[in-house]
């Protein structure tokens, strides 16, 4: 992969805003064949805002580049205001929250706490004044008439081809209460979503920019961005990436933090007194071993100097009474970067910051390009992988988000789903499983307690079976039943569906697709279709169904034995047969006689007759309980095993309802199993991918046992209240 | 801690030793009720894993497991949790019952300890017991909800504007803390009214609450000591038996067999504990000179 500082584009970009661009007005030519073949951003920001932590507001001024590269003239540009989110409850945000019930109004900001997004002005670089030419849109329908997180700006002329438009918008924000993990709480502010930020434009569609909603993330062209903050100077910033200039005023006690990062779609920041500042380093040949690199070049079948991982520098700003958690902090990133860096490919930027949340910020557990916040607590047990499944997770979003930038509004399985499935390879690679994290007002109990240790996976797919019948996960984030479906579908079940694709495909091929498509897209907007289109490709097999059946629809997957069973089988048979030329008819009788002299001539050791071994007939009936069906070269493996201990394989390509197997052999059947290789994760019922002729067994006795012992203790703790 | 507090919980102990029987019998009906209500349940595990191959991968918690249970059966989960739910207001009313004879046989050791007899205690008692439950409830339900709201609305109020988790952690778990001694004291002074109801043999609950609250009076930090001294005592082995249980949780059938056998000896020093805070209160009741 190429680092930014190589790309021919970034340099074109930084040159055509450096000297101005061509004189044409403040819509600009640029050469469009060039630009759509380089690597370049069409996008680029340089903002000031300047932090009034008192009053709780920000002041900025942001000039915008946008060069059109598509084919189509462009006659207006939409742009996101996302913190109108937070003004008024006739928001689409606030509205979504309301259908919650009755209490969903307990989070609703108080008197004071609501925030705003107003742009003052809006002008084109040779001055001309657009600031009438805005006007608030729906673009998800009129139920969001009233919403104001989406302001389309009419241009005087259309951008043709080629040609570059420079804004110069002035805004100034009120800093809401802390909501959707933007806002502030006391002195401690994390700024998110909180800048005018364009929509992407697709080609024959027009600006996909849709309101914000309670149930979606966001989507945004990649873009350079300057960023000067001007905030007191007590702030401890952490900031998308590289700070490359801190301007301090002695006169007013005021700083001016400037930062820059290419190609990235979004830039925020974080601003705490308290926080304390560690910087450590990743050293790509130190953390891996050459062992490590032979093995990961040979699982994805590339050159070893392709999977070389470059040093990265890691910052941590952490609240200091999480100070003695900060080098579980480093080596949980340490492993995110090494293990997502194997796997999908080298992190490109230079540096990563991870943000410990200021307590109360509510701004934990969430991605922004370079720079991520987890979160932890004070008694943070060392039996649960908490705060490092929050790290490993959200910094892997800069590779399913970041990097690969899919529209989180339409698709938010693409990066939620993708990277809970990295999150959850991570960490086994990592740690191995983990406990579930069990805390009683603030104090961890997994000391006292014996919990039993699970991998993601499992957690994943009980929640993932429960959902799979509510929504397709393949839904606009907003039009999913219930924020519950929302994100038990895209992240849980969209983690099942992958582990299920993994088993199906083996790992080797699944490490290629997923490496394939990370490199192919990396800086794009990739669709769902482009990932079936690199599953199919690199596979080398048609996995369309797969899709179509497991994310694209509500469908519960359900395989299993409906019926066995075994008799002996039959010497003779009643009825009327042809022996010798005439008609000899068999009854209950005569053949009960035969048998019988039969025995009688065998238990005398009668000379020249020997009984015929006794032969059993088997009969397994499959069957597809669930909707969904197998398709393409998929089928159902099932595997009969005998009382002798032979064992018959068999397929079944699963289409229709149910199908019968019929195995004629000197032994009964002992035990059938569908899926004995475990491949289809998926399944929501794995008690029935199996038939024995045992009955009970300790397990079983166990489970009731401590059912019992439950109740007994219920009552006996209802009774001492009494 | 009074000497007379420890020796009253010595006293206690030796009684309940002494009348464990009593226990045993509280126990044979609390296992046979709880099979009962686990019926069901028990149905379906035989009816699910008797035939699977399942059976023998399950673990002990087994989160795959219950996700499948849970989507197969949710449409009945509502009604076995209302099912359960019903059972343990069954199972209070039954104590109510029990209790009769639970404490009329501690109470006084010196009657013959029968079967009859302690069911004709059950009868006799159960009508008092049953007006005392339902003051008490009550009482319980509006006094500690009123004292928990007032501890959480301080606690908020001095955390309003706290900077890092420890003083809401703190606080929190003071308030946890301070909710559970009220609770304790509201449980010993219905404690003492049923003892003096027994005591006495006078059935009037009324009178029994006044007695009881005249004897915390004069005795109360001395008696609140025992109560806690005898709450102690349970942590204590609990806390034990929570560290063997992890020795149990081994495989193997010896080892799931001990664990059996294990918990239900959990489930007798529950009730043990229970016959030791009626025996040493009563003890010590006696022995304040009431």
């Amino acid at each position: 992969m190429k680092r930014l500082a190589l790309m021919p584009g970034f340099w074109l970009i930084i040159l055509l805003i450096g000297t101005g661009g061509l004189p044409l007005s403040s819509q600009e030519m640029a050469e469009p064949e060039d630009v759509v073949k380089s690597e370049m951003p069409s996008l680029s920001y340089e903002i000031e805002v300047e932090l009034d932590d008192q009053e709780k507001m920000l002041y900025g001024r942001e000039k915008l580049t946008w060069i059109n590269i598509y084919q189509e003239p462009v006659p207006d540009i939409y742009f996101h205001l996302y913190w109108n989110a937070f003004r008024n409850e006739k928001s689409v945000f606030f509205k979504e929250m309301l259908m919650g019930g009755v209490f969903a109004r307990r989070d609703f900001p108080d008197e004071g706490e609501w925030g705003w997004i107003d742009i003052t002005e809006i002008k084109t670089a040779d001055g001309t004044d657009l600031t009438g030419a805005m006007e608030f849109v729906a673009p998800d329908g009129p139920e969001g008439r009233h919403d104001m997180t989406v302001m389309k700006l009419t241009l005087p002329r259309p951008i043709v081809p080629g040609e570059l438009v420079r804004l110069d918008i002035k805004f100034k924000n009120k800093i809401p209460r802390t909501v959707a993990r933007s806002g502030y709480y006391r002195d401690s502010f994390f700024m998110a979503q909180w800048y005018p930020k364009p929509g992407v434009f697709e080609p024959g569609r027009g600006w996909n920019c849709h309101a914000y909603h309670l149930n979606s993330e966001f989507y945004a062209d990649f873009a350079d961005y300057t960023v000067n903050i001007r905030l007191p100077e007590k702030y401890v910033v952490g900031a998308t990436g590289k700070e490359i200039e801190v301007h301090k005023e002695t006169a007013t006690g005021m700083v001016t933090r400037t930062f820059f990062q290419a190609m990235v779609h979004d830039f925020a920041w974080a601003a705490d007194p308290r926080f304390i500042k560690l910087e450590r380093w990743f050293k790509g040949d130190e953390e891996v071993t050459a062992e490590e690199y032979e093995q990961t070049a040979a699982l994805l079948g590339l050159p070893v100097s392709e999977v070389k991982l470059p040093d990265v520098k890691m910052i941590l700003l952490l609240e200091p009474e999480h100070k003695r958690q900060a080098e579980r902090h480093f080596k949980a990133l340490r492993a995110a970067l090494k293990y997502y860096g194997l796997l999908y490919g080298p992190y490109p930027y230079e540096k990563v910051t991870m943000v410990d949340p200021p307590f109360r910020s509510g701004s934990g557990g969430m991605e922004y390009p370079t720079l991520f916040a987890a979160g932890t607590s004070v008694l943070a047990s060392d039996d649960v992988l908490s705060p490092e499944g929050v790290i490993v997770h959200e910094f892997g979003h800069n590779y399913w988000y970041g990097l690969v930038a899919s529209n989180e509004f339409e698709e938010a399985w693409l990066d939620e789903g993708f990277n809970t499935y990295s999150t959850g390879k991570v960490l086994a690679k990592a740690y191995g499983s983990g406990e579930l994290p069990i805390y009683f007002r603030g104090i961890p109990l997994n000391g006292l307690l014996n919990l039993p240790e699970y991998y993601d996976y499992e957690l994943d797919r009980a929640v993932a079976i429960n959902v799979a019948e509510l929504d397709p996960i393949t839904a606009y984030s907003w039009k999913f039943s219930s924020p519950l479906s929302y994100s038990a579908n895209v992240y849980m079940r969209a983690t099942t569906l992958l582990n299920t694709l993994e088993l199906f495909l083996g790992e080797p091929t699944m490490a290629k697709v997923m490496r394939t498509y990370q490199s192919k897209f990396r800086y794009k907007h990739p669709k769902t279709r482009d990932f079936i289109a690199v599953a199919n490709e690199v596979s080398g097999r048609d996995l369309t169904w797969f899709f179509n059946e497991l994310l694209m629809a509500s469908r519960n997957f359900d395989y299993g034995v409906w019926d066995v069973s075994c008799t002996e089988k039959a010497r003779y048979h009643l009825g009327v047969h042809d022996v010798d030329g005439r008609k000899e008819e068999m009854t209950q009788e005569k053949i009960r006689e035969i048998l019988k002299r039969e025995d009688k001539a065998a238990e005398a050791g009668q000379a020249g007759f020997e009984l015929p071994k006794k032969e059993y007939v088997t009969k397994v009936v499959l069957r597809r309980f669930g909707e969904a069906a197998m398709n393409g070269d998929a089928s159902v493996e099932f595997r009969v095993r005998f009382e002798d201990g032979s064992e018959e394989y068999g397929l079944w390509d699963g289409r229709d309802r149910w199908a019968r197997f019929e195995y004629v052999r000197d032994a009964r059947v002992s035990q059938v199993m569908v899926d004995p290789r475990g491949i289809w994760l998926i399944d929501s019922n794995f008690t029935n991918n199996s038939w024995q002729k045992s009955r009970i067994n300790r397990n079983m006795a166990g489970l009731m046992s401590r059912i019992v012992f439950f109740l007994q203790n219920l009552f006996l703790t209802a009774a001492a209240l009494i | 801690m009074s000497v007379k507090a420890q020796k009253a919980f010595f006293d206690g102990l030796a009684v309940s030793v002494s009348r464990i029987k009593i226990t045993f019998f509280v126990w044979i009906v609390n296992f046979l009720f709880s099979v009962l209500v686990a019926a069901p349940l028990l149905f379906i595990i035989q009816t699910e894993l008797a035939r699977s191959d399942m059976a023998n991968l399950l673990k002990p918690f087994d989160l795959m497991w219950l996700g499948e249970m849970i989507f197969k059966y949710q449409a009945v989960l509502g009604p076995m949790l209302s099912f359960i739910l019903a059972a343990a207001v069954l199972y209070l009313i039954l104590s109510v019952f029990l209790n009769g004879g639970f404490v009329g046989k501690l109470v006084d050791p010196e009657r013959k300890l029968s079967l009859q007899s302690f069911f004709h205690d059950c009868g006799r008692f159960f009508w008092s017991f049953l007006r005392l439950f339902l003051v008490s409830f009550i009482f319980t339900a509006v006094a500690v909800g009123l004292v928990w709201r007032l501890l959480g609305a301080a606690s908020e109020a001095l955390t309003a504007d706290a900077v890092t988790e420890w003083p809401v952690l703190i606080l929190s778990n003071i308030h946890l803390i301070l909710g559970l001694l009220f609770l304790s004291i509201v449980r010993m002074y219905f404690d003492y009214a049923r003892i003096i109801i027994v005591r006495d043999n006078d059935r009037r609950v009324l009178r029994a609450l006044r007695a009881a609250w005249s004897f915390l009076k004069a005795n109360f930090f001395r008696a609140w000591g025992l109560y806690l001294l005898i709450f102690l005592f349970f942590v204590l082995v609990t806390a034990v038996a929570v560290a063997l249980a992890q020795v149990f949780s081994s495989p193997g059938l010896v080892w799931v067999s001990l664990g059996l056998i294990a918990a239900q000896i959990f489930v007798i020093f529950r009730i043990f504990v229970k016959s030791v805070f009626i025996t040493a209160q009563a003890h010590f009741l006696q022995g304040r000179g009431y």
